[in-house]
């Protein structure tokens, strides 16, 4: 559940200076303000800037606080304003007590002594602010709780996560809930298992949980902690306090992060302190910042301490991924640095696309790559929107045209011709599965053409979507219906309906709580409820499944039993779908305020064009994951609900954009831009494009089987028409070594984009290229035996393969290969073998 | 094979018949010798059994028999001669005998081409000796094997070649035979007028092709208006419908589904469809009632006919004859009753009605005792219409069955206590209208039990479970056949019964108390003075609490029916076991 920051402290407002008129008051602050600049003057800013300007303002959090007995620290933060821009100066600030009852760090943290109120005043420059905390039941003994202690120390240190015990059979013998969801798991796996030999209540510091992980004695998984850190001292006194179970206490029912909206920090030394604090169903709260977990998104932009103090170590964004328990939080960070000599420059915006993408440049200060040129556009687009090559005449058409709208012009022809949809009917057969090992060879065929009629009429997104989810009756007369072929049970369709609409990968809360987001359990099982009551019966007729939903049926949670009640993202709880509940799940999906319908689509048509998403893995959308643009993603998914989910609208927006037409070169200004859209990202091509390319160069286009000849590899309706053999090298490895799919997952990354030896083998001496290259019927060879000078047939190379003539030294070089050898057809093949081995040949750039 | 040489074996005088193969020399006197021989034999059945596998993996038969595999013709005229080229296997025999045909409607066939010496291919003319409808079905069959069944849409005009693109257009309506072409369509281009509705039918799959279609229309500019796949009625066989935006010339393509080539269909472009329904959809065997058909276009009343179905007709799925439409009924041995006739209806029953509108629930009330077995199921897959029944005491439901289309499927139910009770028929996907038509089957004669045709040593003359259309009867011999029973909880004796084409066989032998197999003797039911090829059925029956129970037989398992994955063919040719009865003539050395 998303926590929300509206109760509990609030920041404290800017002091204003000292208006005593005391002389003595005045002294006072006369010196306290020279000792405070002598310090500053001294020491080294921990934000960026300059050193020798003053903060405008300074505030501090919480403003007020209430410590319950003395273990825990209260982490402060202090925040100054400087040139409008917000730092963090919690490090760098001077803590005076007015008091005996606390004392104070100089990282902001804050240690209970005695009971009573405290006023703690903070001072930076000439800004001074202050907050008081009240100390209670300091004296008390407050036992280690196992809930609120015990269990987030395991998370902290990693004992339960993923990769260690927290895996589903555990490590080494011993297992624990994934990042403590199970408590009664872990407390029989810490205190019962083996006999109880983990634990030690004689002598707490023999005890094997607290050996290992300090590697006293040794530990596969390496040093978790020492002897000095806290979460050995929580496991010790646990320990030594016999281990108790105070499960009856106060329930947390959320977390408060702090900072916890974007923030921006500034190169050098950009860093920000978090805390966190913990709410409780008595009213009570608690500071967990030192009990609290930290990861960052992007470790390459910043790295995070166990004290939650995050570091900036390059420009980016990077979101902060703070858990406590099963709650979760994810404030952003982003870290910028200005460059020397930096100057904005950028062409004027086409459409909103640019606006979007040169604002978030302009602010990480990254220069747009300049506009590419006309040959390199005409080869993007069509690689892009039809998935092939331009011909000879359709390049040189648009190359000689001296109208300025012709780039417009032919994104809108290329939107409306059959290969557009068969491209990305093949694009949408990946997501949704659709293989003959699967559904059928029949059934390929039917629910592919069924795509392609989708894409040629423009069918509305949300409509698509429901024919999809809502499908019923017979899947041969209603292809559609194959989604829950594919997904064959509740779980998988619930599992691939959300991450092809949601663009949510929610599979791992069907055995425990997500571990890097805040799906739960009960969440999966809320979601199943929708699709449950689907019934799929196998009639007598080939490939034909029969789609019908019973009117009633429940989803038990398989660890207590309960009905798990149905459920979406953000709305909640959905009371009152009776029926066929899909419809109330698809039209929850398809309303125009749902959080993630129309972004997961539009960045996934982003993804498509420009080769990275603005949430990247686009179907993986988490507040751990940010989008790289917010507000483009934004802007995308409001022009694409206004035109009524029109998807080749969304997709001419991009084209038509001078971020889409930006040069794939990288320059010393945008080199590390990419992932805000500064250049076009330039990747390989898809297997079945580098086919056809291959195909078109050649003359001499690839056959596949079970399908009509003069099908292209970019349309065809499945990976499998043909019993794969991986013995077998010829066209269908070929695919596969480049990294065709086989369809076995909704997820995008079966479409691997890696680069591998067989790959280069495949280019350098692979049978297809080596077929296409001497059969004797092929374009050049055809050529050569007209009598077309090899000039000419060079060119003609050039002109299919990069959509550019060569250049006078490369004809030169080609011209010398060609005058050294006899043999001018065995030369030919030569020279085109080298021009389809090129990087700007396999390339989209 | 060079020759036999008899040799005395080094173990006796017993004489052995060698094989000398592949030039193996057998050298009579010396044990040296004879292991030799004996060693170049074992060499000798390697080679042969390697050659056997060999050609039975190039589908080379191991023995021969008549086969149907293609024919040059998808349709019959209805009253004119047809000319039919027909390619299989063995047609001729070596002796220069000619497979004659036999057809499930009244016609004459004559050999076109007797001088031919092609043994798999023989052309034919065959001439109604009365107008035929619907689908005939056509066996060849020679005194020691009949082939399996070919279906034929009767139909006129049809043209059997496609037009060259250079030729003029064709004119609507018309009907052409074709075969799919592999990894590719075909294309048609016709003329119709602004404002022209038409139909572009195929008949693909409800004459056996298994061919799955999809037709695709397009403009004189090749850009598509619309394209038909699976239709909820006749499955894969599509049906367009269009209405044309201009005069001039369209196009339309036909396609498998999958690419494949060679199968047949036929393409008809008209202004109505063939496809139809009958109402009532089933009939009794041995009835007259009048029986009307309906398609999409025209639900009101398309034809009105009296129609007797006789005894000697198995049941099953039949075609409504002379008609303009292919509409399908079901033959039963159940008496049928339809949403008019009074209720409660008797049991058993064939119950018939139609969801007209969305939502409908029909209901039927019956009669029935305490202790009957109740079967209920639809008896009938054809068609978009998915069961859906609950079944009522008063107003306590005691029952309910989600049927899809599994054409096993049936509710099975003890009544516990001599009552009027009530289904409620309902259709799981709301829908209603055309093809929506369904038979319910309320039977209390099926005993649990079921009975198979055991499987039998190859080279045996009983009935083989291999090749259901291979078997011979003579007419002076009795048939043995060997039945097996799958008791399924019923342990009492089962008197077997036969028919052969509706008439009652004397069968001797029955599966008594406890056993579970028996080979029994089926007589003729009457001499039969030249070769046919009848339908021969196999049942059994029993008591069981004081009611006569009749056992089917299960030919799904061992005898593979003809057409068992089309359910729009008709059933008589799939439900039984075609035989060659002929007069007995003496093996000649």
């Amino acid at each position: 559940m998303r926590q929300k920051l509206v109760t509990g402290p609030q920041p404290q407002a800017v002091l204003p200076e000292c208006k005593s008129t005391h002389a003595h008051a005045w002294w006072v602050q006369w010196v306290t303000r020279t000792l405070c600049l002598g310090l500053f003057v001294s020491m080294s800013p921990a934000y960026g800037g300059d050193e020798e300007a003053e903060l405008q303002s300074l505030e501090v959090y919480p403003a007020t606080f209430e410590i319950r007995g003395g273990r825990d620290p209260l982490q402060l933060i202090v925040t100054g304003s400087l040139s409008g821009q917000t730092v963090d100066v919690t490090q760098d600030c001077q803590y005076r007590v007015m008091g005996d009852q606390v004392t104070v760090s100089d990282s902001g943290l804050v240690n209970a002594v005695a009971d009573g109120q405290a006023t703690i005043r903070i001072s930076r420059g000439n800004q001074v602010t202050q907050m008081t905390v009240t100390v209670v039941a300091s004296q008390q003994h407050q036992p280690i709780s196992f809930d609120y202690d015990v269990l987030p120390v395991l998370a902290q240190t990693g004992c339960s996560g993923g990769s260690c015990h927290g895996a589903p059979h555990g490590k080494a013998g011993f297992r624990l809930s994934l990042f403590g969801s199970d408590r009664e798991l872990d407390r029989r796996s810490l205190t019962r298992e083996l006999f109880g030999r983990r634990i030690n209540p004689i002598e707490p510091a023999k005890s094997l949980i607290l050996l290992k992980p300090s590697m006293q004695i040794a530990h596969q998984g390496g040093k978790r902690f020492s002897v000095e850190d806290r979460p050995y001292r929580v496991l010790h006194d646990w320990i030594a306090e016999g281990c108790k179970d105070e499960s009856r206490g106060p329930q947390c029912t959320g977390i408060e992060v702090f900072p916890n909206r974007n923030r921006l920090l500034k190169f050098p030394g950009p860093r920000q302190q978090f805390s966190v604090i913990a709410n409780f169903d008595d009213g009570s709260q608690r500071d967990v910042t030192q009990l609290a977990k930290y990861e960052v998104s992007d470790p390459l932009v910043a790295e995070v301490d166990r004290t939650g103090l995050v570091t900036g170590l390059q420009r980016g964004e990077a979101a902060v991924i703070v858990r406590y328990l099963n709650f979760i939080d994810t404030p952003l960070l982003t870290f910028v640095r200005d460059i020397d000599g930096f100057q904005w420059t950028a062409h004027a915006p086409a459409n909103e696309v640019d606006v979007h993408v040169q604002a978030k440049l302009r602010k990480l200060q990254f220069l747009p790559a300049p506009l590419c040129q006309d040959h390199e556009f005409v080869r993007r687009v069509f690689l892009d929107a039809i998935g092939i090559l331009p011909t000879e005449q359709e390049r040189r058409q648009f190359v000689d045209d001296p109208a300025k709208d012709k780039r417009a012009r032919l994104i809108d022809q290329l939107l409306e011709r059959k290969e557009f949809a068969k491209f990305w009917a093949q694009k949408w057969g990946d997501l949704l599965r659709v293989s003959t090992k699967l559904i059928g060879t029949a059934s390929t065929h039917k629910f592919n053409r069924w795509l392609e009629n989708s894409v040629l009429k423009n069918q509305p997104y949300d409509e698509f979507a429901r024919d999809i989810l809502l499908a019923t009756g017979s899947t041969r007369q209603n292809p559609a219906g194959n989604f829950y072929r594919s997904a064959g049970d509740t779980s998988d369709a619930m599992e691939t309906a959300a991450q092809v609409f949601l663009g949510t990968r929610i599979q791992c809360a069907k055995c425990h709580n997500h571990p890097f987001e805040r799906w739960t359990q009960e969440n999966y099982y809320g979601l199943s409820a929708f699709f449950n009551r689907l019934e799929r019966s196998q009639t007598s007729r080939k490939e034909e499944v029969l789609l019908w939903s019973r009117d009633t049926g429940e989803v038990n949670l398989p660890t207590t039993g309960a009905v798990a009640r149905p459920w979406v993202p953000v709305a909640g709880q959905v009371d009152g779908a009776q029926g066929d509940r899909r419809h109330a799940f698809a039209d929850w999906l398809t309303a125009e305020d749902n959080p993630l319908f129309a972004r997961v689509e539009v960045n996934r048509i982003w993804t498509q064009l420009m080769g990275r998403g603005v949430v990247e893995p686009f179907d993986d959308f988490r507040d751990s994951n940010p989008a790289a643009n917010a507000p483009l993603l934004e802007a995308l998914a409001k022009t694409f609900i206004a035109s009524g989910y029109d998807r080749k609208q969304v997709i001419r927006l991009i084209l038509n954009s001078n971020t889409y037409q930006a040069s794939s070169q990288m320059e010393k200004s945008n080199r590390d831009g990419v992932k805000y859209a500064s250049n076009y990202k330039s990747r390989m091509l898809g297997a079945e494009q580098l086919v056809d390319a291959l195909g078109f160069v050649t003359g001499k286009r690839k056959h596949f089987f079970g399908v009509p000849e003069n099908t292209m590899a970019t349309w065809l309706p499945a990976p499998d028409l043909r019993p794969h053999d991986r013995g077998r090298i010829g066209d269908i490895e070929f695919l596969k070594v480049f990294g065709q799919p086989e369809r076995q997952s909704a997820c995008e990354c079966e479409r691997s984009d890696d680069v591998s030896l067989g790959q280069a083998l495949e280019l350098l001496n692979g049978k297809l290229v080596a077929e296409m290259l001497t059969d004797r019927s092929n374009t050049f060879h055809q050529a050569l035996s007209k009598g077309v000078e090899p000039a000419d047939v060079i060119a003609a190379i050039y002109n299919r393969a990069l959509c550019r003539s060569p250049s006078p030294s490369e004809m030169a070089v080609h011209q010398e290969y060609l005058d050294s050898h006899d043999d001018l057809p065995a030369a030919m093949e030569d020279i085109c073998w080298a021009i389809l081995n090129r990087t700007e040949f396999l390339f989209q750039h | 094979m060079r020759g036999w040489v008899d040799k005395p074996t080094p173990w006796g005088d017993q004489q052995v018949r060698r094989q000398r193969l592949f030039g193996a020399r057998c050298q009579s006197g010396h044990l040296d010798s004879d292991a030799a021989a004996l060693k170049t034999l074992c060499f000798s059945v390697i080679r042969l059994a390697g050659l056997v596998v060999c050609c039975s993996g190039l589908g080379i038969p191991a023995c021969w028999a008549v086969e149907l595999r293609d024919a040059d013709r998808v349709t019959l005229h209805p009253t004119d001669a047809t000319e039919l080229t027909l390619t299989g296997q063995d047609l001729r025999t070596g002796t220069g005998e000619t497979a004659g045909l036999w057809c499930s409607s009244p016609v004459k066939v004559e050999v076109l081409d007797p001088e031919n010496q092609d043994r798999n291919r023989v052309r034919y003319r065959v001439t109604p000796t009365q107008p035929l409808g619907g689908v005939v079905v056509i066996r060849a069959f020679l005194g020691n094997s009949v082939s399996q069944a070919m279906l034929f849409f009767v139909t006129s005009p049809t043209r059997t070649s496609v037009p060259a693109e250079s030729d003029k257009p064709l004119q609507l309506p018309f009907g052409i035979d074709l075969k799919s072409k592999g990894n590719g369509e075909t294309t048609l281009r016709f003329e119709c007028e602004k404002g022209q509705r038409f139909f572009a039918e195929m008949v693909g799959a409800r004459v056996g092709s298994s061919i799955d279609g999809v037709l695709v229309l397009m403009d004189r500019d090749g850009q598509e208006l619309t394209f038909a796949d699976d239709h909820p009625v006749t499955g894969s066989d599509p049906i367009l419908e269009w209405t044309a935006g201009y005069s001039g010339v369209h196009s339309l393509t036909v396609k498998d589904v999958e690419y494949r080539g060679g199968l047949r269909m036929h393409l008809r472009v008209a202004d109505q469809p063939v496809a139809g329904r009958a109402i009532p959809i089933a009939i009794r065997r041995g009835e007259t009632r009048r029986m009307r058909a309906t398609t999409d276009l025209q639900p009101e009343l398309l034809s009105n006919q009296i129609l007797h179905v006789p005894l000697r007709e198995l049941p099953g799925l039949g075609y409504l004859p002379a008609n303009s439409v292919l509409a399908t009924f079901v033959k039963s041995d159940l008496p049928v009753y339809c949403e008019s006739d009074s209720t409660p209806t008797p049991v058993p029953a064939l119950y018939c009605g139609q969801i007209s509108v969305p939502g409908e629930v029909d209901t039927v009330d019956f009669d029935c005792l305490k202790g009957e077995a109740l079967t209920i199921d639809f008896p009938t897959t054809d068609g978009p219409f998915v069961g859906d029944i609950r079944l009522f005491r008063g107003d306590q439901k005691v029952g309910d069955h989600h049927f899809g289309r599994d054409p096993n499927g049936s509710l099975r139910w003890v009544v516990p206590e001599t009552d009027t009770y009530r289904i409620e028929i309902r259709e799981v996907l709301k829908r209603a209208g055309f093809g929506f038509e369904y038979c319910l089957s309320i039977r209390n004669d099926l005993a649990p039990s079921l009975l198979r045709i055991a499987a039998v040593k190859q080279g045996d003359r009983r009935i083989r479970n291999d090749k259901p259309h291979r078997q011979v009867w003579f007419n002076d011999e009795s048939l043995p056949v060997l039945v097996r029973i799958d008791r399924r909880g019923y342990n009492g004796p089962v008197t077997l019964h036969a028919e052969l084409d509706g008439q009652p066989c004397r069968v001797e032998g029955q599966i008594d108390e406890k056993k579970n197999e028996v080979e029994v003797q089926i007589h003729l039911p009457s001499q039969v003075p030249q070769r046919q090829v009848k339908h021969l059925r196999i049942f059994g029956s029993c008591q069981i609490d004081g009611h006569r129970m009749f056992i089917p037989t299960d030919l799904s398992e061992h005898i593979k029916r003809d057409f068992e994955t089309f359910s729009t063919i008709p059933a008589q040719v799939g439900r039984a076991i075609a035989v060659v009865v002929t007069p007995y003539i003496r093996k000649t050395e």
